[in-house]
């Protein structure tokens, strides 16, 4: 088939972090391209619904916090009545200007938008739905999908966005509530649970799950459940949730197996979330969905179709936008032959709740299984100038080493500035440094980075 | 504010403000408020213009109702929408009792049509006054200062876009012959919304269940 039966080269479905970067990427190697987005903004759920949106409470929610925390300096409360959009006033501006910056982006690139719905013909034929009803069928010779994810809705919660919202409606609430309910406990259900906390609402978290954050070690988790219950907050592991109402009258009822009965003014139900592909019509194009609710591809992003790729929350985890960009990119360079670099597994993670997460290669229980007895050094934030002095010393850092203290196979923070002092750790593992570059590097003092000399220090005392 | 601080809805508190109230009590129940208040106390005094105020007041409720459901659908703020929708002509039962006091007042006659021409004048205006006067939410005054222009509202074009979906499928429900189903489906305000037309139509399933709610509100 010849270039000219097609309308493009590659067609993005979706234009979230993964959508955005794999549409830059196939452009950039002169393709024609263009990118579907259903929603009339543009930059997915990640933008509108989740990642900034939260981000930005959470900014207001940390200076509360700091506020409260230095009551010498300033006698800090908010009032009962505050409104939900002055504690994310400066989103507005933070979306106009992301909006604007991606827009420029694509044009520059010049990736066409089309707002519309897609739905597959065949498996290389799009059909476009406008809002207002128009249809057109689009060619392409690759189409990528990145279409994102929403909220899972489990049976037993009747969400209604109104007493009892999802991840995706919970910013929607016109009052600072006083109280909150959080179903989950994952990383959306530990992050909106400690924002909220920490601006004074009375939270309560609930999970099936002993712990918090179950994917991390237990003295990182122990750390933030510890740093939750000190700023005023509940916490109710192997909870199973039986039955979630509201009561008609002010209060949101969440009965549990044992009996226990919650009562709080909001309920926000962080249950995961599932690929959103509804309404592409997969099989038209030869595709389905795996027993997880996802689209499977394998080691290079393309679906079990040859010419179909996907990225991003649609194919599950890590479901990070830093992963899901360079998903995208990579499928965009696979589908086109073209060589991506070295990127392996090393995808660092980030948790902003507060206090922050954030771990990248192995975590000790991991590193444990696959290496027997390796050697951990940990350093407090507590033991680092910079932590004392900013009060940042409920935080930790650890380093995990192969059993003879040399190769670094993990780096894993709770704390604030957790999500950007990882990255150091992240690049001596990219350049397969041993832990010793960590002693022989001088750091800026005083910084939390230190943390790192003192870990690594720990190590070297260890070595057989 | 009285009857939100009878022993019936808040045993252990007094409210001072609208915002309190609703923060504490939801909006379920101070809308229920609200409108016992608002009909139950026969607010305005317009003879001979009864009917025509009933009828505001219905729309203004069905208004409510309907963007009620248009915000949980975009999942944006139900309360908002709710608020914004009932108040959203509250000038005009005002404007209409301060032109008839008026005339009597300056012994004018006035024919119906004057009145209404006055009506929809200032109603607006009065409407936005009075959202201000009472303090609502800075979303609710938005959208409803926004009404009548919504590609130009500052911050809110999404709820003061549902807020007019919400006014056009209550003028669609109460009065068909005015506003027919096939024009419904071509409002602007539905592409601001990014409301498909699949959408719309499961939207519009909701007609008789929202036809119950008012009922049970305007009894």
């Amino acid at each position: 088939m010849s270039d000219a039966e097609f309308d493009y080269d590659v067609l993005v479905i979706g234009s979230g972090p993964a959508g955005q970067k794999s549409a830059i990427q196939a452009a950039k190697a002169d393709q024609r391209v263009a990118i579907v987005e259903l929603d009339s903004l543009f930059g997915g759920a990640c933008v509108h619904r989740g990642t900034i949106p939260s981000k930005t409470l959470r900014e207001n929610a940390l200076r509360v916090k700091n506020m409260r925390q230095n009551a010498a300096l300033a006698d800090f409360k908010l009032g009962e009545d505050t409104e939900m959009v002055t504690l994310i006033d400066r989103l507005d501006e933070v979306l106009k200007s992301h909006d604007k910056y991606m827009r420029k982006q694509m044009d520059r690139n010049k990736v066409e938008r089309i707002h519309g719905r897609a739905s597959f013909i065949d498996n290389q034929t799009i059909r476009i739905t406008k809002v207002g009803g128009d249809t057109s069928d689009v060619r392409s010779k690759t189409i990528i999908i990145a279409a994102g994810s929403y909220p899972r809705t489990p049976d037993n919660i009747p969400i209604d966005h109104e007493h009892i919202f999802d991840s995706d409606s919970i910013l929607s609430m016109l009052y600072l509530p006083s109280s909150l309910t959080v179903l989950g406990g994952g990383v959306i259900a530990s992050e909106y649970a400690t924002i909220f906390q920490a601006l004074g609402v009375k939270v309560t978290m609930i999970d099936r799950y002993p712990t918090p954050l179950g994917f991390l070690d237990s003295d990182m988790t122990d750390i933030f459940a510890k740093a939750f219950t000190n700023m005023g907050g509940t916490w109710m592991g192997s909870q199973n949730v039986e039955k979630v109402y509201w009561d008609g009258i002010s209060e949101v009822v969440t009965e549990c197996a044992d009996g226990t009965v919650i009562r709080s003014q909001k309920l926000l139900c962080a249950a995961g979330r599932l690929a959103n592909v509804k309404g592409l019509q997969l099989e038209n194009a030869g595709l389905a969905l795996n027993d997880k609710g996802l689209i499977s591809v394998d080691e290079n992003l393309r679906t079990i179709v040859a010419n179909i790729y996907a990225a991003g929350d649609v194919i599950g985890p890590p479901s990070l936008a830093s992963a899901s960009m360079e998903q995208g990119r990579r499928a965009s360079c696979n589908a086109l032959g073209i060589n991506t670099g070295t990127m392996g597994q090393l995808i660092p993670a980030g948790i902003y709740s507060i206090p922050e997460l954030s771990s990248v290669g192995l975590t000790e229980k991991q590193a444990r299984e696959q290496y027997g007895d390796v050697i951990v050094g940990i350093a407090s934030f507590a033991e680092v100038a910079r932590g004392q002095i900013s009060g940042n010393t409920e935080g930790m850092l650890k380093i995990v080493a192969d059993p003879q203290g040399k190769k670094i196979l993990g780096v894993m923070l709770v704390g604030e500035g957790a999500t950007e002092v990882v990255h150091i750790g992240h690049m001596a593992m990219l350049c397969d440094a041993d832990v010793d570059i960590f002693v022989e590097s001088t750091f800026n003092f005083p910084t939390l980075a230190e943390a790192y000399r003192i870990a690594a220090l720990e190590i070297l005392a260890k070595r057989p | 504010m009285r009857i939100a601080n009878s022993a019936a809805y808040t045993p252990m508190s007094n409210l001072v403000s609208l915002q309190q109230a609703i923060a504490r009590l939801g909006m379920g129940v101070i809308s229920e408020i609200a409108l016992t208040a608002a009909i139950g106390a026969k607010m305005f005094n317009t003879p001979g213009y009864e009917t025509h105020i009933a009828s505001v007041w219905r729309h203004a409720l069905a208004t409510s109702l309907w963007a009620k459901e248009v915000a949980r659908h975009c999942r944006s703020n139900v309360e908002v929408a709710f608020l914004a929708g009932l108040l959203h002509s509250i000038g005009r039962p005002a404007i209409l009792q301060t032109i008839i006091e008026l005339a009597k007042k300056e012994q004018v006659v006035l024919t119906a049509e004057d009145i209404h021409q006055l009506e929809n004048t200032y109603c607006h205006r009065l409407s936005v006054a009075v959202v201000n006067l009472w303090k609502m939410p800075t979303l609710v005054v938005e959208a409803v200062s926004s009404y009548t222009d919504y590609n130009n509202a500052l911050t809110t074009s999404a709820q003061t876009a549902q807020l007019t979906v919400g006014a056009r499928f209550a003028t669609h429900m109460l009065t068909p012959e005015k506003l027919d189903k096939e024009t419904l489906f071509v409002l602007p305000a539905l592409t601001t919304l990014n409301l498909y037309q699949d959408e719309v139509e499961s939207l519009l399933k909701q007609t008789d269940t929202i036809k119950t709610r008012l009922e049970g509100l305007s009894s």
